[in-house]
């Protein structure tokens, strides 16, 4: 088993990073195709394993048509959606009808366009299981859920009929919560465990045929261990930090103060500055324990489903990422963006409130503190990214013993970036990576 | 001399490879025994890219991969190409501080004239008919939620709706285009009066109630008549496109935590867009109020007497809040103070003008009026 390894380093992808960012603003946006393609080269070429590394083959020139169609959807959804509620709405619906297809174009496109040690990846997957997977199954356990609720409801309603079963029914509420918790647990490791199938078993390298072998139980049995992490983390949480946050903050003035605004919206900014505080703090602390949690679902079911995938059927996967790895880095690494972000926020405010609006003095200074938060921000966001790469790349190990050296690329047709480019603008995430 | 990785077209195999240059020729010779001769200028080299590894491509579509590039640029590559140019600035740090700064000004520019400037521009060339698709069903949606019928005399009522279309209705430069209709509501305690891209301007009871002469009330409805013909509606849905389009191109690759931020950095960039159209329906509002002989300190006055009102409500709750916790006075009072210490940050997220300095320009206004003049130059702060 080897390790899989990330030699792209902060400073030089933030010098790519800031020229991409000068070109696109200065082209009004024409530049992003050839800015993307940029980014992901520069990954995916750090991306190394075995002295061989991987590569990104799409051209600017490729993506850029899809682009312009892909903006053009999303400028005209930005405004319609803003224009009428309702036509947002429908907008929204036809998107959900298209996400399938967005997948599956996007997985094709990006499979295709990425290789190892000169070999291209390929995807066998069709467009009727996608169907399956991204809508029908999500919808119709989507429906169920209400169902069960519905039940639920009537249950309860049911048992305390005459109005004196009060114990009764909390018991059969309770129970009921119960079951509909674990059935969405339950719904979302099975979707997880369908899509995880659908993609890697549809994905070829050369001529080579991923194969995963899952079952939902473990990935159940991760899910609501995370679960029961973020309820107990949540509940300690709120009580240490209620308990400390009340030594300073009157809770029942605030809820009056709610309570006036709620009458007189001119009065919403008051009571925002007083429990923002409050609101901060509880927002970083659901934060702070839906990470852990999360690391904790993400790695273990990572290790599960790597060990249980094979290439070829001799070449197998593993997964050494740690959750407590994963959680230090995603924490640490949104508190280091938030940083420069929030300092800056504090520095303009305090300007404007220093020198008044408008005045000369203030808007250079302004100004000069904006040049050095996009510098500072920027490269922490930098840093942070390929930190992030690195972290997951170096917990995924790959069986080279037997050697790739038999595979070769597959002829394959030319492929439209529409499906890829539209996922990108709309921010489809679709769970690739290694 | 270059070392490389040697692959045939499509193979995972590689083998150890050199590739050697001499007067405009390269001989690339691999391990096993393949060799490639040429000119350098037919070679296929791919941009460069920070050190990652480079390809050579060669005509049976078979490929030599080096890390070299520095070798590989001082021997083979043609000083011309874009790739190049790009990789050339990314790798000086003077051409990345000049990015920063072009970045940075460009973004403020762009945000503080161009988007304000386009939006202008296209919510007048847009037909009419967009106006009224955008407030279609909004009155409705008012009343359903928020708004009950007016308690006013139908008397009061019909007064003032003469007086809207007769006097300030032709004051606009639009008047024919525009559909305006005035309608009054109740919405308990709240004195406003708000204006809807189609042409309906909406006056609430306690508005009415509040204004104590003719001249007060024409000030605000003119204030209203503003916002409908700069289309500041129109302007704000656009705005908001742009912002949204934006972003997300320039922080195209930015995560799910980093659209907090630039969430917040939005909403900044909004507010001090809808505050730049209060201004300028403000100043709508003078320039007509001068024309047709009303005082613009009529302006300053109601709106000193809304504020006041509003102020009172939050006062009388504050009141309230006191007497049920004696005890716990100390603490309410701190919280006073933070209260005006925050004023001036809470100010830069509002969306409307700080009311002192609306007021202000009212009065210079009003010198104008009182000096007989129907123009008047006033610089605005912004």
């Amino acid at each position: 088993m080897q390790t899989l390894n990330f030699d792209g380093k902060s400073f030089e992808y933030f010098r790519i990073w800031i020229v991409n960012i000068l070109l696109t603003i200065i082209t009004f946006g024409l530049y992003f195709p050839w800015a993307k393609v940029r980014t992901n080269r520069y990954f995916y070429a750090n991306a190394k394993l075995d002295g061989r590394n991987f590569e990104y083959h799409a051209t600017g020139k490729q993506l850029f048509i899809g682009y312009l169609v892909a903006m053009g959807l999303f400028i005209l959804y930005t405004a319609l959606q803003q224009v009428s509620p309702i036509l947002g709405l429908v907008l929204f619906a036809i998107f959900i009808l298209a996400l399938p297809w967005i997948i599956w174009r996007s997985m094709i496109f990006g499979l295709r366009m990425t290789s190892f040690s000169n070999v291209r990846f390929g995807c066998a997957g069709k467009l009727r299981p996608a169907y399956l997977n991204y809508l029908v199954l999500p919808v119709g356990l989507y429906v169920l859920f209400f169902g069960l609720i519905g039940i639920a409801y009537m249950a309860v309603k049911a048992v305390n009929s005459t109005g004196e079963n009060m114990g009764a029914a909390i018991v059969v509420g309770v129970i009921m919560g119960i079951i509909i918790l674990v059935y969405t647990i339950w719904a979302f490791a099975y979707l997880k465990k369908r899509n995880t199938t659908y993609q890697l078993n549809g994905t070829r390298y050369g001529q080579g045929i991923f194969q995963t072998d899952i079952r939902v139980g473990p990935l159940l049995k991760y899910a609501l261990w995370g679960l029961l992490f973020g309820i107990i983390g949540q509940i300690i949480y709120t009580l240490v930090a209620g308990a400390i946050l009340s030594l300073f903050v009157d809770f029942k003035t605030i809820s009056s103060m709610g309570g006036a605004a709620a009458e007189n919206p001119e009065l919403i900014p008051m009571v925002l500055s007083v429990l923002m505080p409050v609101i901060v703090t509880l927002y970083l602390g659901l934060i702070f324990i839906l990470v852990l949690a999360g690391s904790y679902v993400i790695s273990r079911q990572r290790k599960y489903i790597y060990d249980n995938t094979k290439l070829d059927g001799k070449i197998s996967f593993a997964s050494t990422l740690k959750a407590r790895s994963l959680a230090w880095v995603s924490l640490s690494n949104l508190i280091a963006i938030m940083i420069p972000l929030f300092v800056a926020a504090i520095l303009l405010a305090g300007i404007q409130a220093v020198f008044g609006p408008g005045n000369f003095t203030g808007l250079i200074i302004s100004a000069g503190v904006g040049l050095v938060t996009v510098f500072v921000a920027g490269l922490v966001f930098c840093w942070a990214k390929v930190r992030m790469a690195r972290l997951m790349l170096t917990g995924t190990h790959v069986d080279t013993q037997v050697g790739f050296d038999e595979y070769v690329t597959e002829k394959q047709s030319q492929e439209s970036s529409l499906g890829d480019q539209i996922g990108d603008a709309f921010n489809v995430d679709i769970g690739i990576g290694v | 001399m270059i070392h490389g990785k040697w692959h045939a077209e499509g193979s995972a195999a590689q083998q150890d490879a050199s590739l050697n240059t001499k007067d405009g020729f390269y001989e690339l010779l691999t391990k096993e025994g393949h060799c490639y001769k040429g000119k350098i200028a037919d070679l296929k080299i791919s941009d460069r890219l920070g050190n990652v590894e480079r390809n050579i491509t060669f005509d049976d579509g078979s490929i030599f991969a080096s890390p070299h590039n520095d070798t590989i640029d001082r021997l083979l590559q043609k000083p011309s190409s874009v790739g190049s140019f790009i990789h050339r600035i990314e790798s000086h740090m003077g051409w990345v501080v000049v990015g920063i700064f072009v970045t940075a000004l460009f973004m403020f520019g762009f945000y503080k004239w161009g988007v304000p400037w386009a939006s202008e521009k296209i919510a007048h060339a847009l037909p009419r008919k967009t106006n009224e698709l955008i407030a279609l069903n909004t009155l409705k949606f008012l009343d359903k939620y928020l708004l009950s019928d007016s308690k006013l005399k139908e008397a009061q009522k019909e007064q003032i709706r003469s007086r809207f279309f007769k006097s300030l209705v032709p004051l606009g430069s639009t008047a024919k285009s525009n559909n305006y209709k005035l309608h009054f509501r109740n919405w308990p305690g709240i004195p406003n009066a708000l204006a809807l891209p189609s042409g309906d301007i909406i006056l609430t009871d306690k508005f009415v109630e509040l204004c104590q002469n003719q001249d007060e009330m024409d000030s605000v409805i003119l204030h209203e008549i503003g916002h409908v013909e700069r289309r500041h509606s129109l302007q704000t849905l656009i705005e908001g496109t742009f912002i949204t389009v934006s972003v997300m191109l320039i922080v195209g690759d930015i995560n799910f935590l980093g659209d907090m931020g630039v969430g917040l950095g939005s909403i900044l960039v909004s507010t001090a867009y809808s505050r730049r159209h209060e201004s300028e329906a403000d100043e709508f509002a003078f320039k007509k109020m001068l024309r047709a002989k009303i005082d613009p300190s009529s302006f300053a006055t109601i709106m000193g007497r809304i504020t006041k009102h509003v102020e009172g409500l939050s006062l009388e709750h504050k009141k309230k809040t006191k007497k049920s916790k004696n005890a716990k006075s100390e603490k309410t009072k701190t919280a006073k103070t933070a209260k005006t210490d925050e004023a001036s940050f809470w100010d830069y997220l509002s969306s409307h003008p700080q009311t002192s300095e609306r007021i202000r320009l009212a009065n210079q206004y009003s010198a104008c009026f009182k000096k007989g003049l129907t123009t008047c130059q006033i610089a605005i702060a912004e």
